[in-house]
């Protein structure tokens, strides 16, 4: 499948890569030119794969609420959650962001390919007034971050002038005509327009025309990983549920959602993998699959993503290791095509 | 369009070699460089190693990619490119000049006329 914005990345010379049956952009010059452009000035990434979802009527926060492990109720209106969605086992279904434009309105932006899964998900679980929306299909999502992009895209969007973290804004009334919201998955100041299909070419060449560097998924992963942010189809495969996956933070306890209580037994027995942050200590890049050993030369784990990291110019992982393996600063190595190259476990974010 | 100099010849795995009496300088081409994107990392053999032709010595790594190269002929390695420890993106920027890999001495330099010339690599990379 190929996102609205396509002929627009062609034509900036982007070389293309199938994520989750999407073609999208990886990079349009330079993995490592794009990510430093958005840690030093400001760039722009076409997420239009990722999906979105409204869940309409009386009984909508009362849905949300029931499958989402953050709490809505007390989230005010023109507000966004980070959060997941578990299973009764605790297992991760999808992270995602919610908005809250009212109780009776919200809008969830699940991964992109999750669309459908969460869906059918929420419908299982939905009583009362409400309707789920799939419009995934309907909406492109912009990304513009870096430290000069809340000047980028207070000039393309003056809803976004002075928009804060996790806030939310309608572009123009109705936020089904879109908005823009304080958030991002790199680390840097800026945020996300959702928009309709017909009105994204237009912000997208505003935004490029204020200076904006157009950022592919390649540069997206290295940003990502530097502040030690979960890829679901890397950190959550296998079952993983958020207290391995480092996501205690997202929940709420004290209000009731599916997973729950078998997350609180887990958490009890406290037995359970951690993710940890490993740097490596000599030359080489660590990826998915890759063990991690301890100084014996057992496995101890595996990493679930790595890289170079641009920031660094050292390789740097995410990895699930033994609960006995996973203090910051504890020697580990990584087996890299047969050879052991020393790491450390690092705090995150990395960079 | 890549760069193909043509004093030099090819494999089909995307090394070139520039052989001077039996010593053969190897690389990897301009649309290898190009297709891998930012080299971050390279990894050589030791000198004195010995390799078959069309045995892997060594990688090439790029921030999203693993990529092995071969030895286009049999031979012992007489020196490897230390630049690249410290400057792995000299593969791209200068594949052919500054970012070679390593050099060969070869059993038999001979060989090389089985290799590819610079329009037969064209046809190869579809250029």
């Amino acid at each position: 499948m190929r996102v609205p914005l396509h002929e627009a990345h062609a034509a900036l010379g982007a070389r293309f890569v199938d994520f989750a049956g999407f073609e999208m952009p990886v990079q349009y010059s330079s993995i490592i030119e794009e990510h430093h452009a958005v840690r030093s000035a400001v760039g722009v990434f076409d997420v239009s794969h990722m999906s979105n979802v409204w869940v309409v009527g009386r009984d909508a926060e009362a849905l949300v609420s029931r499958v989402m492990g953050s709490d809505p109720a007390p989230l005010p209106v023109g507000r966004g959650s980070y959060t997941v969605m578990t299973r009764d086992d605790g297992s991760i279904i999808d992270d995602v962001i919610y908005y809250k434009f009212a109780p009776d309105l919200f809008h969830v932006v699940p991964n992109a390919g999750r669309n459908q899964d969460v869906v059918t998900w929420m419908q299982e679980q939905a009583s009362g007034d409400v309707d789920l929306e799939d419009v995934s299909r309907e909406y492109c999502i912009l990304a513009v971050q870096g430290p000069g992009a809340p000047d980028v895209l207070r000039s393309a969007a003056p809803a976004a002038a002075g928009l804060k973290r996790f806030r939310v804004e309608p572009v123009e009334g109705d936020p089904r005509n879109g908005f823009v919201s304080g958030t991002g998955y790199t680390g840097e100041r800026g945020g996300e327009v959702v928009l309709p299909n017909d009105a994204a070419l237009a912000m997208f060449e505003k935004v490029l025309a204020q200076g904006a560097k157009p950022v592919g998924l390649g540069a997206r992963d290295t940003l990502r990983l530097e502040k030690g942010f979960c890829l679901a189809s890397h950190e959550f495969e296998g079952g993983r549920t958020p207290l391995e996956a480092g996501l205690e933070w997202t929940l709420s306890w004290e209000h009731d959602f599916i997973g729950r209580d078998a997350l609180l037994a887990k958490k009890k027995a406290g037995s359970h993998e951690a993710l940890v942050g490993l740097r490596l200590t000599e030359k080489g890049v660590p990826r998915q699959g890759h063990d991690v050993v301890d100084a014996s030369g057992s496995r101890v784990g595996r990493v679930t993503s790595g890289t170079l990291s641009p920031t660094l110019n050292e390789g740097i992982a995410l990895a699930y290791v033994a609960p006995t393996h996973s203090q910051p600063g504890l020697e580990l190595g990584i087996q890299v095509r047969g050879r052991r190259l020393g790491a450390r476990i690092a705090k995150l974010p990395f960079v | 369009m890549s760069k193909v100099p043509e004093d030099l010849r090819y494999a089909e795995t995307h090394e070139w070699v520039r052989l001077e009496g039996d010593v053969a300088t190897v690389g990897i081409s301009d649309f290898a460089q190009d297709q891998l994107t930012d080299v971050v990392y390279v990894e050589l053999p030791k000198a004195g190693a010995a390799f078959d032709a069309k045995q892997s010595f060594g990688v090439v790594e790029s921030v999203k990619s693993v990529s092995d190269v071969y030895a286009p002929l049999a031979g012992e390695v007489l020196e490897v490119n230390s630049a690249l420890e410290k400057t792995p993106e000299l593969v791209n920027d200068a594949p052919y000049e500054k970012g070679w890999l390593i050099k060969l001495k070869v059993k038999d330099p001979t060989a090389a006329a089985s290799l590819l010339d610079a329009a037969g690599y064209r046809s190869v990379i579809g250029e």
